[in-house]
């Protein structure tokens, strides 16, 4: 049996849910807007960990549960927590839900998708980055700075360059250009990521155990999450990576402890490849609405135990 | 260096690229940290002052309150030789993990531990078990562990724990039950230092690639 975590209308956790109905697959869905009637309870001993959840009238061991794949949003910000105020016993019955189900998830001894541990690593793009390195991508020349002479230096030494955010929160990537180097003095508060731009070819790919999915996305937009409008038109497309860089996908993933990835590479007209990012929560269903890669299926199947080894 | 002056750097210069990574920060002393001098690090970061972002809107200092953690992260990454601790996502100066977590490390590292037991029932999240009164200590040094008057396989149990979790310096305490006089009680990767004696000053000093 599997359980599934989130709110199910959320598009990538509807896919891996029907592909789990199409292999027959038991699930149990744990609603995230049902907080309210939900409750958990785990014990770790000497016979290792069981426990029960139960949503509204029914209960479920939780050593039952062969996989999990969790999409959970922050509980905090449901909709059904709205007007609620921050202490409130709905709150607190939500925020003690979630951290013991995160609690189980950590130490459960079956598939999750993924762990919070293993996705730690993309709360600092740079500290990933060293470990995207060692795994032997290459990664581009970044200066992290709060000093804006440094910035206009490396502006001045790279033909193109972006800023981004170096932590989880989300940030467009934008190209810095040379008329923004009187902004420059604003870094001074906080230190900025600025990245060399690479050039070629942007590849997402989605890694589930051993399996590889890998999509390229065309555009000439400097991120390509953002493009898709007539001035920075996009395509999406299913693309064949050498065997030798998909195995080293995989390695990555595997060193980040992560069961399903999505990797941002970007492969130079020279055949050099770049990795940018390691996402330990990709929300595939774009690349699988655009290329009918089977991702959510490759899923299910992990978490079903079904020739993964 | 203290978190305060660390975060207040004059100038931060953290550089990654395919060949190299190197960090550069200079203090508003004039002091300056370089990879390229550093040969040791005792890390006690926990968490990072933000009272020099005071003046910025919340928005603004909760994203500059990220950003500035995530430089930490990388940068303590960066530096060379022993570090005791490495950063971790988890904490700037190792893991900080769930009571469950550290329950089910310590029973696999050999150590007597009794159930835990989490329940959205018990309102707070936390452990149900009556109040813990850890009595007793041992601190693992680059795999060596020191609690005076702990049996050998407690110590080897805490050896085995900081492997585990991949931490050169860690606490364990430990309080006692009826079924042990060395129970575990919780871990840290932030010891007090007060608790090993000279025998830990020495044995951190080894760590750190001093003579002894």
């Amino acid at each position: 049996m599997i359980l599934l975590c989130g709110i199910p209308s959320e598009t990538p956790l509807s896919m891996v849910r029907d592909e789990l109905d199409a292999i027959g697959e038991p699930l149990v869905m744990f609603n995230q807007r049902e907080v309210a009637r939900t409750d958990i309870w785990f014990d770790v001993g000497l016979g290792g960990v069981v426990g029960e959840l139960q949503l509204g009238d029914r209960r479920y061991p939780l050593q039952d549960f062969a996989g999990v794949y969790n999409r959970m949003m922050d509980d905090q910000l449901l909709p059904e927590l709205r007007g609620e105020p921050p202490a409130s016993q709905a709150r607190e019955h939500a925020r003690t839900l979630h951290e013991t189900l995160a609690a189980w998830l950590e130490i459960a001894n079956t598939r999750v998708v993924n762990r919070a541990r293993a996705g730690g690593s993309n709360f600092s793009k740079p500290y990933q980055a060293q470990l995207i390195r060692r795994a032997g991508f290459q990664v581009p020349e970044t200066l992290i700075t709060n000093d804006p002479a440094l910035a206009a230096e490396f502006l001045a030494s790279h033909p193109r360059v972006v800023y981004k955010s170096m932590s989880g929160n989300r940030s467009i990537v934008t190209l810095l250009e040379a008329s923004e180097i009187e902004r420059l003095s604003s870094i001074r508060w906080c230190p900025v990521q600025f990245q060399a731009y690479v050039e070629g070819t942007n590849v997402r790919v989605h890694t589930i155990d051993k399996e590889v999915f890998a999509t390229a996305i065309l555009t000439d937009a400097a991120d390509y999450r953002y493009a898709g409008d007539s001035a920075h038109p996009r395509e999406v497309e299913p693309y064949e990576l050498l065997p030798s860089i998909a195995a080293q996908c995989v390695e990555l993933a595997r060193d980040l402890g992560l069961a399903f990835a999505g990797i941002d590479l970007k492969i130079t007209p020279d055949g050099n490849v770049f990795c940018f990012e390691v996402n330990p929560c990709p929300a595939f269903s774009f690349y699988e609405a655009h290329t009918e890669q089977p991702i959510a299926h490759a899923v299910a199947r992990y978490l079903s135990c079904d020739g993964h080894g | 260096m203290t978190a305060d002056v660390l975060v207040t750097a004059l100038r931060w210069e953290h550089r990654l690229s395919s060949a190299d990574v190197t960090a550069r920060v200079t203090l508003a002393d004039g002091r300056v940290i370089d990879t390229d001098r550093t040969r040791g690090v005792l890390n006690r970061l926990v968490a990072l002052p933000d009272t020099h972002l005071r003046l910025a809107t919340p928005a603004d200092r909760d994203y500059a309150r990220q950003e500035f953690l995530a430089l930490f992260l990388s940068w303590l990454q960066t530096l060379p030789g022993p570090i005791l601790n490495r950063p971790t996502p988890q904490g700037l100066s190792g893991p900080w993990l769930h009571d469950a977590e550290w329950a089910c490390l310590a029973t696999n590292a050999g150590l007597p531990t009794n159930p835990f037991h989490q329940a959205t029932a018990d309102g707070n999240g936390g452990p149900s078990e009556l109040e813990r009164r850890p009595i007793k200590t041992v601190v693992v040094v680059a795999d060596k562990a020191i609690g005076s008057g702990a049996p050998a396989c407690i110590l080897e149990g805490s050896r085995q724990l900081a492997r585990a979790v991949g931490v050169a310096l860690l606490e364990i305490s430990f309080y006692e039950t009826w079924s042990s006089p060395w129970t575990f009680a919780a871990a840290s990767p932030l010891p007090d230092m007060r608790l090993g004696g000279k025998e830990l000053l020495a044995s951190l000093v080894t760590a750190l690639g001093g003579s002894n």
